[in-house]
């Protein structure tokens, strides 16, 4: 069992040495002598660590079975049939259906803020209308699509643009911004991640540069060519005293919505003193996708940075977050929801270094756990010895809809000082049989009422996460529960 | 109306109700008392359909039909509601949502049409006056940090806006001071009519001051041991549950 365990893992290792000989030429940035380097240095840190085992602590409960068993190769960009009024069309419909779904069910905030007036609540519906943004990347089958994209020019030198086109066009710019030692966590997914880097935007925002639009950036597949190895590079580089809001947006547009691709994404953001980062994740994909991404996030003096997330569809969704407060007053919260269905696992991984005095950092993550579905968070808050006064709070609440569902919650704190402050809590609990009973004896069917009381666990996360609201969780309450 | 004959439940293994015999008929109230344990709650919870009851005997007819096959939506649909004695919080979800979400549930099972925002809002503000509720009361999340009255008068609040056909209030006077005992008294009475059918589950009689009973039974040991008027409450009152115990000889 051992061996065969130990042959997977090599043959895993072997397979990605083979592909990088095979593609190693065609990868972005040929003519980077440094990158080669960095390309190589990192292969070779994936081939003595291999995937990581169950063994490591942030990994115990992460199944990684498929991503060893299965070889993964990178595909050339292929043409394919989307233009603009496609995409237009097709993500209309998707958040056309996700309105459809969501009128059906019970939550109608809208309905009720028209009743109490309260506007505050209307959760700038706006800002999630499709293709609503001021600036557009999208990014088809891990390459840039640039004609389906929209990006103005920007003053004070602020660049919005993709990877392989700034090692083409603009080398000597990305190497004098771009730090990838200083940010990324050494773990085998970031090598592999930075072996076969092929493409993700690039965001410099020069001193003193605020956007008032969010940067919408979609990653769209529409390949249905099985086994597919897709690594994504995002690089967001906020100088000083500079504001930007940023919307990923991972979405499987295949009819079948069955595509097997191993999507493999890191996303780098430095924040300098005085800036702000908003940084939205709703995860999408494909039924059979394997979706392994990496947060990672360094932060300078009074900076503040916010992460929020939307983990929905997937077979195995591992999302990291990785965040060092380095300077004083430097803050951050990080909030997600997470809701697995089936046979899916959805697991987070958060980890907050509190290096310097007086930096704070809060952190909610609420899931949702039904069928076979399993789901991890394990949340390590690090305060070190000179980061005095600092906070940190964190708190993760799960309901399990199934008794076949499992999760596993881990608050870890390291704390090598005294004058601090931090909080954190778990809890897992089921839903609430009386209130369950109570709504029926209202005339409610047994899914309303089941729809009702997840509307109301999830509610407060979602007030807190400003761009998602009711309309974003279409996949969230499409099941019937008539069953139970 | 309703037509229970020798209902037994139980509930883990444990007897509970123990051969029940009730008749109500459009239009009447009837009161139910008796000591703690004696099976009153479980009795209207089995009539509402909760599921963790066993019933090991006898037959439940409503309006024609067999009750017992039915879900608790279904029963409350064909307009049988029970005004809970622990009404439950449930944080998130606002009593404006829910009253209306409950409402549209039975028009549409009755084939009416649905009310929308507009005209619902119109509809629960004269309910709301029925129990001296303020409009703030429809904005906060269902009985969630209420106090006892407030859940209790929101119990009514719902009953008058659902109009059901049999109501079952499940010691709804218990926790109340004298001043909420009277506003939900006066909410009951408002709803009284020759179609309507109440049933009180009480332990005192001071309900039965303000809401008078056409009949009255007294429930001990699963069973009903006594049927009267308004008189045999009076008589308990005067002389406790123990009396009557011994006189049919259950202590």
């Amino acid at each position: 069992m051992l061996n065969h365990k130990k042959n997977v893992d090599e043959n895993a290792i072997t397979h990605y040495c083979l592909e990088y000989q095979h593609v190693e030429k065609k990868l972005a940035g040929q003519n980077q002598k440094h990158l080669n380097q960095l390309r190589r240095d990192a292969l070779k840190q994936f081939s003595t660590q291999g995937f990581p085992s169950k063994k490591q602590a942030d990994w115990k409960y992460t199944s990684l079975t498929a991503l060893r068993q299965t070889p993964y190769f990178i595909v050339a960009p292929k043409p394919y049939n989307l233009d603009i009024a496609t995409l237009y069309s097709q993500q209309l419909d998707f958040w056309q259906g996700a309105a459809k779904t969501s009128n059906r069910s019970v939550f109608k905030i809208h309905e009720d803020c028209e009743l109490s007036g309260n506007t505050a609540k209307n959760l700038s519906a706006k800002s999630i209308e499709p293709l609503s943004s001021d600036y557009r990347l999208v990014f088809v089958n891990g390459f840039f699509a640039p004609h389906l994209s929209t990006i103005p020019i920007l003053a004070n030198n602020s660049i919005i643009s993709n990877l392989s086109t700034m090692l083409d066009h603009d080398p000597e710019h990305l190497n004098a911004t771009w730090k990838p030692k200083e940010t990324v966590e050494k773990n085998s997914f970031m090598h592999l991640n930075t072996a076969f880097m092929q493409d993700g935007v690039y965001i410099y925002l020069a001193a003193n540069t605020r956007l008032s639009s969010p940067i919408e950036i979609l990653f769209i597949n529409t390949d249905e060519t099985p086994h597919r190895f897709i690594p994504l590079r995002n690089i967001i580089i906020a100088e000083e005293n500079s504001q930007a809001t940023l919307i990923e947006k991972y979405i499987d547009m295949t009819p079948e919505n069955n595509a097997n691709y191993f999507l493999n994404t890191v996303t780098e953001c430095h924040l300098g003193t005085n800036s702000r980062i908003d940084h939205y994740k709703s995860i999408n994909e494909s039924k059979q996708a394997q979706h392994v991404g990496n947060l990672c996030v360094s932060q300078q003096e009074n900076s503040h940075f916010s992460a929020y997330s939307l983990a929905l569809s997937g077979a195995l969704i591992r999302s990291d977050v990785t965040v060092k407060l380095l300077a004083p007053h430097a803050t951050c919260e990080l909030k997600g929801l997470y809701y697995a269905v089936g046979q899916q696992q959805i697991d987070h991984c958060t980890q907050i270094d509190h290096v310097s005095p007086q930096t704070r950092s809060e952190e909610f993550y609420k899931g949702i756990i039904d069928d076979r579905a399993r789901a991890t968070f394990n949340g390590k808050v690090i305060v070190r010895e000179q980061a005095i006064k600092s906070k940190a709070q964190q708190l993760n609440k799960n309901l399990l809809l199934s008794a076949h569902a499992e999760v596993n919650s881990k608050p870890q704190l390291e704390i090598f000082t005294d004058d601090i402050q931090c909080t954190h809590g778990a809890s897992i609990g089921q839903l609430d049989k009386d209130a369950l009973f109570y709504l029926r004896t209202r005339g409610l069917s047994v899914t309303a009422a089941t729809e009702l009381l997840v509307k109301a666990f999830i509610q407060d996360i979602i007030e807190q996460m400003p761009l998602f609201c009711d309309v974003t969780l279409p996949s969230l309450i499409k099941k019937t529960y008539e069953s139970i | 109306m309703l037509v229970i004959k020798n209902l037994h439940a139980e509930v883990d293994n444990k007897k509970i109700l123990r051969g029940i015999n009730l008749d109500i008929k459009p239009g009447e109230i009837h009161a139910i008392m008796g000591p703690n344990g004696s099976g009153k709650s479980t009795l209207a919870n089995v009539l509402a359909g909760r599921g963790n009851y066993t019933l090991s005997q006898g037959e439940i007819n409503y309006l024609g039909a067999d009750l017992t096959g039915l879900t608790p939506e279904l029963r409350a649909r064909a307009g049988l509601f029970l005004a809970f004695q622990y009404p439950v919080e449930i944080p998130g979800v606002s009593n404006v949502y829910l009253l209306k979400a409950s409402l549209n549930a039975i028009h549409k099972a009755r084939g009416e049409t649905e009310l929308d925002a507009m005209d619902f809002l119109k509809l629960i503000k004269e309910k709301l006056k029925f129990v001296e509720m303020d409009q703030d009361f429809l904005y906060r999340s269902v009985n969630t940090g209420f106090s006892g009255g407030e859940k209790k008068r929101n119990e009514i609040l719902q009953m008058a806006l659902l109009e059901p056909k049999l109501a079952i209030l499940d010691e709804t006077d218990s926790g109340l001071d004298i001043d909420a005992l009277k506003i939900i008294a006066q909410g009951v009475n408002n709803l009284r009519s020759p179609q309507r059918a109440m049933v009180l589950i009480t332990h005192y009689q001071r309900l039965l001051d303000y809401i008078k009973p056409d009949h009255v039974h007294i429930l001990a040991g699963g069973k009903i041991i006594r049927s009267g008027d308004f008189s045999l409450a009076q008589t308990l009152e005067k002389e406790g549950y123990t009396a009557i115990l011994q006189e049919e000889s259950l202590v």
